[in-house]
């Protein structure tokens, strides 16, 4: 799993699916993340070929977690299945969702 | 088309099974799409009945059917835990809502054309519809 940091922001690039037997070590790359320093992450989806509820839990409590600090957490460039999954599970109204990995890192200056 | 596989009710071999119908929906001409689905549909069924159905990993019993007709893809999901209708659950809650099948139920009904619940016996029936495009060639 890939990681950068672009100004104030992080940006995680978790790889494959997101399922009960691989989200162990994203819920542990984002808790770092939150954890440490940088005030604003936004996680690349693009290389995510899809995510269960295991993984939309854990999303789910990245964006509390980030809130209650202040900070921002925004998903980008999910491709059409997990499009249609964050659809169905309505977390696309919860956490800020961008087309592309740059646009999610505008809106967080924003 | 059929296939059918019996396993426990472990993570593992759910994860393992969900992969290989993937990979034999994907070899009748699906989409690849429609095999994702059904993946991430079978893992969060097993998901359901080993945690509030067994209530543990075990060795109790799921069996996985399907049948692809050339255009619909249906799974047939069993198991032997108490009686649990998904689609009341679903019906009562909204996505991330209840502890009980939070995102997973609703992500299920969400992927699929339709879903019945039926209790036949001492098991769990769910039959769940996906249509089945074929890829475009």
């Amino acid at each position: 799993m890939d990681s950068r940091i672009d100004g104030h922001t992080t940006i995680l690039s978790p790889r494959g699916r997101l399922e009960q037997t691989t989200v162990a070590p994203f819920q542990g790359a984002v808790t770092a993340i939150i954890e440490g320093m940088s005030p604003n992450l936004v996680i690349d989806m693009s290389q995510v070929e899809f995510i269960s509820s295991v993984g939309l839990r854990a999303l789910m409590m990245f964006n509390n977690a980030a809130k209650k600090d202040g900070r921002k957490l925004a998903l980008a460039a999910p491709t059409q299945i997990v499009k249609e999954i964050l659809a169905v599970a309505r977390l696309n109204t919860v956490i800020p969702t961008f087309a592309t990995v740059s646009e999610a890192v505008t809106a967080q200056r924003a | 088309m059929n296939v059918a596989w019996d396993l426990p009710a472990r993570t593992v071999d759910a994860v393992a099974v969900g992969e290989r119908a993937e990979a034999w929906v994907t070899s009748t001409g699906c989409d690849a799409a429609v095999g994702l689905r059904l993946a991430l549909i079978i893992e969060e069924l097993a998901t359901n009945t080993i945690k509030y159905g067994y209530g543990q990993e075990c060795d109790q019993p799921i069996r996985l059917a399907l049948a692809y007709d050339g255009n619909r893809l249906t799974v047939t999901y069993e198991d032997e835990a108490p009686a649990f209708d998904p689609l009341q659950q679903i019906a009562a809650t909204t996505p991330g809502s209840a502890p009980v099948g939070g995102f997973g139920l609703h992500m299920i009904k969400g992927l699929a054309e339709s879903m019945m619940y039926s209790r036949d016996g001492q098991r769990n029936v769910i039959r769940i519809v996906l249509v089945g495009e074929r890829k475009t060639r």
